[in-house]
């Protein structure tokens, strides 16, 4: 077989070893496309249970028991990177009726709902699996949030497997029953900041009190994210990937090139030159860049 | 570098470069010294057949005329890669901004597309159209919404098109009519990776999974009409294997696996066993193969920042 397989070696040596942890909870092509592009420059995933696979589980189904284990754990863990993929969005999809211009509950068009209303007052939102959209997200409301009743079968085991993952502040368990540790936050009250996060699913960052939360709890990190929604999260990872600025350098030290001026809009007009139909943006040192509009303060 | 086809063979290329399509000569690319760095047009090489090109805006070589139809906004772009014709549009009503893939059928009359769904705020997820060039009406398809990239081809067999689901291995079967049929995956296996392929006894799934032991399983099928006979698993032994693509003509698959930060390009057949590996210089990331049409022997190794070919010889 012969074979002509490309040229460039970085030089590696004496260089730290970079680490990094994710978490799946819906499609993982993402996630491992990124692992997959990480350990080809020689970083470590120190993802508890799951690290030293070649691929990453979804924390869904027969995986749930193991996934929320790995994630106590991950609490105790100290990255350079994480990722963390999935579903995301507001606490139930009831919570739209609060944000109508009629006053009427959201129509199946949403053609009644104020955006902005919803993305800037919605006070509760989180990363979310599959089981979990199927049932709390579809069918719970913050005053009526039992979605399996006396449901048998595959219901009352979509209920048992949902796993939720708060991204603003946590909703009181009043309206809210799940867990919904978020083991990245927990990280903050022992481990450095990482140097970066990576937020992979629909609006990680059009919602202002995620956006609030991130920013409060890694002021000097890279949260790189969604402003829209999205198909599947293999066009994040696109999108990054696709970026110049995305090379090795910046992976292993992304404060000093974003430290440099103008390099966070730089790199915003990168991420977003992959897709007409998908909007990509960052959080840095309590700035969120955005395409539509100019850097703005995080509140 | 997003996306390749071959043009009227091996050595002519149509690569998604950044946001244009550029035809290039593969020989020009592949005998260029070791330490250059290439940039395809523009303003490197090549010739810019289309520019503003995401990874949205689908494009295919209709096999009859040689065209590209690059989807836009209400219509599709139709470009001679050789110049030879003017370009031109073809007006589809209703064509959304947002095709993340595409195929076209044998007679260049229809293509399928892969468009965005917007279920609420907070979810979309895939649709399919069809798109028919000669009255410029888009049929949509009412039943599919997935979550995961799907690759799309026509079954020249059973004449309809394929819908594959790459991350479990099921697919749907539309005939452009009736509602798509779903073709289950295989059961009992976690798949995270899975390719489809055309070959003359009908569309072959190769679906990737973990073993328990840590080792890749691979498992094949072939789509009858309404159901895929699937075969035993085998497990792939070396490094994990990440993607597997069964060629279009013969039983053996092109696998692309990595461990750690070195990557293998494999050829195995049937039972699993490596018939033909080459190591992937260290620097240099892969992530997708691709079999060449024109030549059963060649395959396209390609990454965000890399393009190479593995020939198998005897």
């Amino acid at each position: 077989m012969a074979n002509e397989m490309g040229r460039n070696v970085p030089n590696t040596i004496g260089q730290a070893p970079i680490t990094f942890a994710m978490i799946e909870l819906a499609d993982p092509a993402d996630c491992n496309s990124r692992k997959s592009q990480w350990r080809a420059y020689g970083f470590k995933d120190v993802t508890p249970t799951f690290g030293a696979q070649s691929t990453v589980p979804t924390i869904d189904g027969s995986m749930t028991a193991n996934g929320r284990a790995m994630m106590q754990q991950m609490a105790g863990v100290s990255a350079d990177w994480f990722m963390i993929s999935g579903h995301h969005g507001a606490l139930y999809h009831s919570d739209y009726d609060s944000y109508t211009t009629d006053g009427q509950p959201c129509n199946e068009d949403h053609t009644n709902l104020d955006w902005d209303a919803l993305y800037n007052g919605e006070q509760y939102c989180g990363f979310f699996n599959e089981s979990y959209h199927e049932t709390y997200w579809s069918y719970a409301k913050r005053d009526h949030h039992d979605p399996s009743g006396n449901a048998t079968g595959a219901t009352a085991a979509a209920v048992a497997n949902a796993v939720y993952l708060r991204t603003t502040d946590a909703a009181p368990s009043s309206i809210a029953p799940p867990e919904q540790d978020n083991a990245v936050f927990d990280t903050t009250a022992w481990a450095p900041e990482p140097k970066g996060i990576i937020v992979s699913a629909c609006n990680t960052l059009s919602y202002k009190a995620a956006r609030k939360a991130w920013s409060g709890y890694f002021p000097n990190a890279v949260i790189i994210g969604t402003t829209c929604c999205i198909n599947l999260g293999t066009q994040v990872t696109n999108a990054i990937a696709a970026a110049a600025m995305t090379n090795q350098q910046f992976w292993r030290d992304p404060q000093s090139v974003l430290d440099q001026d103008g390099m966070c809009v730089q790199l915003m007009k990168q991420l977003n030159t992959s897709y007409s139909t998908i909007t990509i943006g960052l959080l840095y040192k309590k700035k969120f860049y955005e395409p539509s509009n100019d850097p703005q303060d995080v509140e | 570098m997003h996306g390749l086809r071959e043009f009227e063979g091996a050595d002519h290329l149509i690569v998604h470069s950044a946001q244009s399509l550029v035809a290039v000569d593969w020989p020009i690319l592949q005998h260029a010294p070791d330490s250059l760095t290439l940039e395809l047009g523009p303003p490197g090489l090549g010739k810019v057949l289309a520019t503003n090109v995401t990874l949205d805006s689908a494009w295919v070589v209709e096999p009859k005329s040689k065209r590209i139809l690059l989807a836009r906004e209400g219509e599709f772009d139709s470009i001679d890669p050789g110049g030879r014709v003017a370009n031109q549009k073809i007006k589809v009503t209703g064509l959304p901004r947002g095709a993340f893939a595409s195929s076209v059928n044998p007679d260049g009359v229809h293509v399928l597309l892969v468009v965005t769904r917007v279920i609420n705020p907070d979810f979309a997820n895939f649709a399919v159209v069809m798109a028919d060039l000669t009255t410029g009406q888009l049929i949509r398809e009412a039943t599919i919404g997935a979550g995961v990239d799907l690759e799309l081809l026509w079954d020249a067999p059973f004449r309809t098109w394929v819908i594959g689901d790459t991350s479990r291995g099921g697919l749907w079967r539309w005939d452009g009519q009736k509602p798509a049929l779903r073709l289950a995956a295989p059961q009992g296996t976690p798949v995270h990776a899975a390719t489809f392929a055309s070959s003359p006894e009908g569309v072959m799934v190769s679906a990737l999974f973990t073993e328990k032991t840590g080792a890749t399983g691979l498992v094949t099928g072939r789509a009858e009409l309404d159901r895929v006979i699937w075969t035993p698993p085998v497990v792939l032994p070396g490094l994990p294997v990440l993607v597997a693509r069964r060629h279009p003509t013969l039983a053996r698959w092109a696998c692309l696996a990595q461990e750690g930060t070195r990557q293998q390009v494999q050829v195995r057949d049937t039972a699993g066993k490596v018939l033909a590996e080459t190591d992937v210089r260290p620097g240099v990331y892969l992530d997708n193969l691709l079999w060449s049409t024109f030549s059963s022997n060649l395959l396209w190794c390609s990454g965000i920042r890399a393009l190479a070919t593995a020939t198998l010889s005897e």
